[in-house]
Parts: structure tokens; sequence; C-alpha cells
């Protein structure tokens, strides 16, 4: 149709802006290092397993990549409700219940076709996700509520909820786990390298994030939640329905988080596990960060995430290294995003802290 | 050379450096013992500068200050008080759980043995000093609990306890009554008899003609003339304050020669007009808004706390006329530039649009009627920033550019490079509005905002920072608009731009529509007489009586 890109849609300050996430990714991997070093009693041996680790063998490279996958649908949950300039805090929540709501579905009927019962699982899933986070944007939209408070906490409180779930009434009586049933077995995805976790719900982790990009930047829509995310004063002026952009992009972010749920019952674990979906929902947030909440860069976002994490899973394997190395590395990563978001309010805030001489003139008005 | 005057100022400069602004420039006064001195001058003409340069809060640049013919320059407000010059702030900061006495006495506590505050001699001094001055305010009340009108006389008691010689009053009579700026006035009279200096900021010429004895007109930032009252009068004070000699703002609304003639119907229509972009302008006729359109105030009023900021305004803006609202900044102009674009909904009335009363009060709502509207916040409200130039352009014709939901980006590149040429917008469509200037900034909000057929334009102070030609593009357009019968609005604190442009001219003056000029009474000094409160004309055509602007009770009635 128009043979050179159109200037007007091109997300054209990109490069200048990731600087700042390979700062973050850089600064988590040095903090790794030095603790593998200094923290090792074979340093050598833990840096071998961080940097090699992932690909030493078939399970673990497609582990990493099926939690790249999971962490791009949740990814790209967070950045929904970002980009509208609103937050989903629920999401490490929401992708739990969501994943035990797909576990029941699965185990009420497992009789059902494949499709059939994938489908529904999947649906059920979402709804639910879209119905927790919808719930936070419409109480933000009628009573002014703050979405990241509430949406935080609600999922704060189904948490311990799902985890009893799990481990009481739907328990295996006949697993060592705390852990549902597992489900049907036509129910459960391809695996694509076996013996790792890593299934079908990779491509539909790669084909969300285009069609994510499409909407933003090539429907009306997405101009409008744009437009809504980045001055909702200038959206409300232009005639932007900005309600509407309260609740959909919330609802929609939700809706990604449980999908996320879904497939870690239907493709990684085929059961609802206690706990087992926790902490995923917070490095999504880190994802997204990392990648700018633009839908392509959360791509080689959730890799690298991922890899970093799987690195740090194999240094403690095959080392006696024993820190929690993927928390350290998630909590310098958001340690630097925050300090990235943060640090240049402060100096504006400063900034106009140092013209105290001018005087509150009429002029100033 | 000695002088008789009790504080001089010699060629006092004031530059702020941050946002290169010459607050004052090269100013000299002379202020007598004994002389209400009035200092007036629109907003933004440096008066208060000026007087924070007296009293210790600002440093200029360059200058003199003399004191009883002595060289003085104050460091801090304390250094200013010391040397007698006490300023009366226009929104006197105090501490709101303290008592009236405690905040009086606040920084020249009266301490007894061992550092201990002493209340009763503290007491004992305030209620003193109110009475000397004939003020009754009870120093045991807590401040937080007293009218706007009543913190300003414990402002202006606390100035008192400090003995000034010069005491400079910030708009002191803006929350008062009239019995309250009558029972100010005999004060200050007292004052005056006992020796000491008084400067008054003011914008009501009718304070300044009953109190004042020599007055100054501050205009740019520089004097423009100091005369003793009985020599001049209200009118020439306001021709020296609006400035009668401003013959360039004049000019620059004549068509410069050579410049090509635009009409409204070029501006191109969203996608139709790629399809047909020869359509002649002429032939536009056909899509020319009716003659019926009207916008149409009807005693609204928009009220924040008690206060009516706008109050039962009755206003109606006609096809095929531009309506120029004018007045001085907070006289109402930003209320009624939001009840107008459907910002803010009237607390009061109804807005009703070619006869029919709004529903909703949504700036969605009045878009879907067809209202285009220029803000005067541009950053904020008017773009955003951080989004594509293109983007910004778009934003009414997003429907227009779009099939199926999807937008049509071929389209979208011919549209805004089309209305990017019209009015030479310089950057490039595709980077953040941010890296333009002020200037490119408002052409991009002006070049969306008049596309298409608009039936009803708002335009907010449409004309600061844009250049000469992009000036003269938006007044040709805004009389094109005028005569296809648009409803043509031009909110404007600019009394030339104003006159230059509007057939019919409104003048708001604290609220409420002062005055509405038509014809041969469209002139300066008509406009200048309403705006600063000097007359008004009944406007609202109803019989209840606008509530009082500000009536915020009498000093020691016992708060509200």
């Amino acid at each position: 149709m128009n043979p050179k890109p159109a200037p007007s849609r091109a997300p054209a300050r990109l490069p200048a802006r990731s600087s700042g996430a390979v700062l973050a990714l850089g600064t988590a991997l040095l903090v790794t290092v030095a603790l593998l070093v200094l923290g090792s009693p074979s340093p050598l041996r833990a840096l071998r397993a961080f940097f090699w680790g992932p690909f030493s063998n078939r399970y673990y490279f497609g582990n990493m990549l099926d939690t790249a996958g999971l962490l791009l649908i949740a990814g790209l949950g967070v950045s929904a409700a970002f980009r509208a300039g609103v937050f989903n805090l629920g999401g490490d929540g929401q992708i739990y219940i969501c994943a035990l709501v797909s576990a029941i579905v699965c185990l009420a009927i497992p009789g059902a076709p494949a499709i059939i019962g994938i489908l529904a699982a999947t649906s059920a899933a979402i709804l639910t996700g879209m119905l927790l986070g919808g719930l936070a944007g419409l109480f933000k939209y009628l009573w002014d509520t703050d979405e990241l408070i509430t949406s935080f906490l609600m999922s704060a409180a189904l948490v311990p909820t799902v985890s009893y779930l799990i481990s009481g009434p739907l328990r295996n009586p006949q697993s060592n786990l705390l852990t549902t049933v597992r489900i049907a077995e036509q129910f459960r995805l391809l695996r694509l390298l076996p013996p790792s976790n890593l299934n079908a719900s990779l491509f539909a982790a790669l084909l969300l994030a285009p069609i994510a990009f499409f909407f933003l930047y090539y429907t009306v829509r997405g101009y409008e939640l744009r437009i809504t995310g980045l001055n909702r004063e200038f959206a409300r002026y232009g005639g932007i329905a900005v309600g509407a952009y309260t609740i959909f992009p919330m609802a929609v972010s939700g809706g990604l988080h449980g999908l996320t749920g879904a497939f870690a019952v239907l493709g990684t674990h085929h059961a609802a596990i206690g706990g087992f979906t926790i902490g995923l929902g917070w490095n999504a947030i880190a994802v997204a960060l990392i990648g700018r909440n633009h839908p392509l860069l959360i791509i080689p976002a959730a890799l690298v995430f991922a890899y970093l994490e799987a690195g740090s899973k194999a240094a403690m394997l095959h080392t006696e290294f024993s820190f929690e190395l993927g928390t350290i590395i998630q909590a310098v990563i958001f340690f630097m995003i925050t300090a990235r978001v943060v640090l240049p309010q402060i100096r504006r805030a400063n900034g106009e802290g140092s013209t105290v001489q001018t005087p509150r003139t009429e002029a100033g008005r | 050379m000695a002088s008789s005057a009790l504080l001089q100022l010699q060629g006092i400069t004031t530059y702020f450096a941050e946002n290169q602004v010459t607050a004052n420039d090269a100013v000299d006064l002379e202020i007598a013992a004994g002389e209400v001195h009035a200092l007036v001058g629109e907003n933004g003409a440096g008066k208060s500068t000026l007087m924070h340069v007296l009293s210790g809060y600002v440093m200029p640049s360059a200058g003199t200050l003399l004191l009883h013919n002595k060289r003085v320059s104050f460091r801090s407000p304390a250094d200013a008080i010391d040397h007698g010059i006490v300023m009366v702030h226009q929104h006197p900061p105090y501490v709101p759980g303290f008592r009236v006495w405690e905040n009086v006495l606040l920084g020249v506590e009266r301490t007894g043995r061992a550092g201990l505050l002493d209340r009763e001699s503290a007491l004992e001094l305030v209620s003193r000093v109110a009475a000397e001055h004939g003020l009754s305010v009870d120093p045991n009340a807590r401040m937080h609990r007293l009218a706007a009108s009543q913190i300003h006389f414990v402002a202006l008691l606390a100035a008192l306890v400090r003995k000034p010689q010069v005491l400079i009053l910030d708009e002191p009579t803006a929350p008062c009554t009239e019995p309250e700026v009558a029972l100010m006035f005999r004060m200050l009279r007292r004052l005056i008899a006992q020796g000491i200096a008084v400067i008054l900021i003011t914008h009501k010429l009718k304070e300044v003609m009953e109190i004042a004895n020599r007055v100054t007109v501050l205009r740019s930032g520089a004097v423009v003339a100091t005369v003793p009252l009985h020599k001049t009068n209200a009118q020439q004070i306001a021709a020296w304050m609006l400035g009668e000699d401003c013959q360039i703002g004049d000019q620059d609304r004549r068509l410069p020669a050579g410049l090509p003639e635009v009409r409204a119907a070029q501006i191109p229509t969203a996608a139709k007009e790629s399809s047909a972009p020869a359509a002649a302008p002429e032939s536009s006729a056909s899509t020319v808004p009716s003659r019926t359109n009207a916008l149409e105030l009807r005693n609204v009023s928009v009220f924040v706390g008690d206060l009516a900021v706008l109050d039962h305004i009755n206003l109606t803006a006609a096809a095929g006329a531009i309506l120029g609202v004018t007045g001085i900044r907070e006289n109402g102009l930003e209320f009624l530039e939001d009840v107008l674009s459907g910002t803010i909904a009237p607390d009061r009335g109804s807005i009703l649009l070619s006869g029919v009363p709004v529903k909703r009060y949504s700036p969605r709502h009045f878009r879907h009627s067809g209202i285009s509207y220029i803000p005067t916040d541009r950053i904020l409200r008017g773009a955003s920033m951080d989004s594509t130039v293109a983007e910004n352009l778009i934003l009414l014709h997003r429907k227009d550019l779009q099939t199926g939901g999807i937008l049509r980006r071929k389209d979208i590149v011919q549209f805004t490079e089309a209305l990017q040429r019209r009015y030479g917008i310089s950057g490039l469509l595709h980077q953040p509005m941010r890296r333009l200037s002020g200037g490119n900034i408002q052409k991009v909000i002006l070049s969306r905002e008049l596309s298409g057929q608009r039936r009803v334009v708002v335009f907010s102070e449409p004309s600061w920072g844009l250049d000469l030609r992009s000036r003269e593009l938006m007044y040709t357009e805004m009389r094109v608009l005028r005569d296809q019968g648009a409803v043509v609005v031009l909110i404007s604190a600019d009394i030339d731009e104003v006159l230059g442009m509007a057939d019919r001219i409104a003048v708001m003056y604290r609220g409420r529509i002062a005055g509405l000029l038509e014809g041969s009474e469209r002139t300066r000094e008509r406009i200048g007489e309403f705006m600063l409160g000097f007359e008004e004309r009944d406007v609202t055509g109803g019989k209840d009586t606008p509530a009082q602007y500000g009536a915020l009770g009498l000093p020691g009635s016992g708060g509200r």
C-alpha cells in the first residue's frame, strides 16, 4: 500500500530509550556474576553453569523457552493496562486463580474431546481474569478507587484461597505433592522438546505479541488507548471515552494473565500445584518494564529474563551455591528500572525547587 | 542628592534567568512619608515583583534602594522588616492550627523568664494594637475558623505590630465586602496621618480614586507614569495601564500584502479531500452550517467552594459574528472557557446549542455537536507531548481515517502532510510533539481544530507564541468561519486582539459579564472601564440579584 513506512506510526524513539533496559539487565548480570564469584567455592563451575546451563541440554533449554512464553503473555497483559495509563498489580494472583479455574474445568469434563476441553478451560480462565482486572477498572471508573491497590488487594486475598483449595478440597490424595489430580491426556498441549515442559502454547504467545502491536499502532482503538495512556486530559478533550479506557485495558490485562494461568496448567504442569505460578506475575512486570511496554520488545525481554532465571537455577543445581539468585536478579532489575522511572521525576521536582527565589507572582499563572 | 522621599528606588531591574523574564525594567519610584501610593498595572506588569524587591523576597539584578537617603539592600524579608518595610501578601500565609495572637506574633514572640512565651503580655499587645487601629479581632480565635477577609485583617495586624515605616499591601481588599473595605480605608487614613507610607497594589481603580494620594502605573515591567491623583482621572489611568499607544497590535491585525489569502474551505476535510482535492472553495456553500447556529449560556453559574467564579452568565454567541470575551485573568475567563468546551458542567443554569439544551456536559458530547476548541493550556490539554505530531493532528478525524477500525495509513500521511503545509509546521510528522517549539505546538493545535467543517469554534488565548504569518492565517480563518455561519468565540485577555477581531465584546469582571459592547461602543476605554470594575451594566437580564462575589463576612463576625 505504502512503500515507505508511514512516518506517523513508527515507534521512532525506541533505540534511545532501550539503553536503560540494557543498563538494568547489565547491572543485574554484573551483580549475579559478582555473587557467583564471591559466594561460590568453585566460581568457574558456577559461572559456567550460569551462562551455559540453559543451553546444555534439551530439558533446560525447553524449560527456559516455556518460561519465556508464559512471561511474554503475562508481560503483554501488564503492558495492556500500562499503555492506557492504568496499572494491574494483581497479575500474580490472577494467573494463580485462573490456572486453578482451568484445571477445575478440565477435571469437570474429563471425557470431553480435546478441542472442547481446551477451549472451555482457556476461556474460563480468560473470563475469570477479565472479571478480576475489569472489576478493579470498574471501581476506578465508578468511585475513583486506585486500581493499583484494588487489583493488588483482590489478588492478595485470592492467593491463599487458591492455595487452600489446592491443598485441601481439590488435593489429589494419591500424590505426595500439594496438587490437584492431573488433567486428562487429550487436554495436554503438544510437547515440543521432550522431556522439557516446552509446548505449543509458545506459538500462541509469539502470535499474541504482533497482534498486540497491530492493535496498538494500526487501529483506532489502539490509538485512543495510547493517547489516553499518554495524556488523559488531552484524550478527554479530544472526545475519547476515557472511562472505557479505564475498564477495558484492565479487563484485557486480567484476561491475558488468565491465559497465562491456563497455559501453565494445559501446557506446562498438567495440574494445578500449590504455589506453582507464584512470582510469574511479578516477573512479568519486570519483563514489561524492560520491554518498555512495547509488544515487540517484550519478546526479547521475556527471553532474556527467562535466560537469567534458568541460568541462576542451573547455577544453584550444579554448584553448592545457595543464594536465591533468581530473586536477586529480579530485585536488581526492579531497582534499576524503577530508579530509571523515578529519578527523572525527582530531578524535575528538584529543578522546580531551585527557583525558590522566584516569587509566586500573578505572572506565574 | 538629598530628597524628601522616605524611600527611593533607582533603576531597579529584576531579571529571572530561569524563564528569561525581565519583571522590572529600570524602575524609578519615590515613596513619601504619609502618602497612600497606589501601584497599578495589568497582570504580569511587574507590580508584585517590585514589591518583593522592596520587602526583601527578591534581590534585584540592578538598581539601588535608598531609605532616608541612605543606601540599603535587603538580604531577607526579616532584614526588610528590621528597616521598617513590611508587606502584607495577596494570599497571606498563616499557621492553620494557631490562634490569632500566635500568628500575629510569629517571629516576634514575647518571651518572659527562661525564654518561655509570655502569653499574657502577648494577648495584651495584640488587643492593644488592634484597638489602636480600630480592628475588632478576637485574639484567641483559631486561624482556620476565620474567613478569607479576616485572615487578611490578621495579616495586617501582624504587619502593624512590627511598626512599619512603609506598609505594602498587595490586593488587600480582594476578599473584602464593602463595609470591610471602608473599615480598612479608615485604618489606612489613620496610618498615613501618623506619617507611615502605604503602597497599595490593586486592580480596582475605584479604590485608587478613593484612597490614593499618588498613583504609579506599571506596564511590561516599566513605569509609565507617576502622578498625584488630583492631576488625573480613571480613564487616563486605565489608558496608561492598557497601553493606548499599542500600534503594533493594530498593525498585526491587517493582512500583510503578498500573503496568499486562504479560506477555511481549503482546509483538508480528512478522507474526502484526498479523493477530490480540487473541490473549489466556492462550492462549499452547500455544506455551510446554517445561520441558526448558536451557543447560548443561560444563567450559568459555577462555584468553587462558596465562591461564584461564574456568576449568572447570560451570553449568546450567534452564527455569523465573532463574540469576543475579555477581562483581566482570574475574573472568570478560564472557567468560561471550560464551560463553553464542556470540560466542566455548570452548577446552575444551562447551555443551549442551536436552541437545544445540552443534556450531557462532557468534551466528548460537545465534540459530537461539532465544537472545536483551542485551549489556553496547550501542553496539558491541547496536545499529547509524548505522541507524535501526526498522532496529535488526527485526533478529531480518527474516525474518518479508518476502515473497519483499522487506520488508513496512506490517508493519514496525506491528511497530516496537508495540514503541515497549510500552517507551515516545522518539524517532522513522526517526531514527538515535545520536540516542537511553543509556536509550532500551537500551529498543530490550530490546524487540527480548524480542519474540516466546524459549527462552533472556541478560541482561548490563541495567539500566544504565534508568529505573524500564522497569526494572520488564524485571523483570516476566523473571519471565514464567521462568514460561513459558524459560531466563533474568542476568549482573550489581550484587548487589542479582541478589538481587532470581535463583532461583540463581553467584558468579564469578578465572574460576571460586566458589560457587552457592540458597534461604536467597542473602544479600549470602554473595555478598560468594565474590566477594571469601574462600571458595571446589568446584563444578566434576570430579576434575581447576583450573589456577592467573595462576600465572606465581617471581621469579628464569628467566622463562617
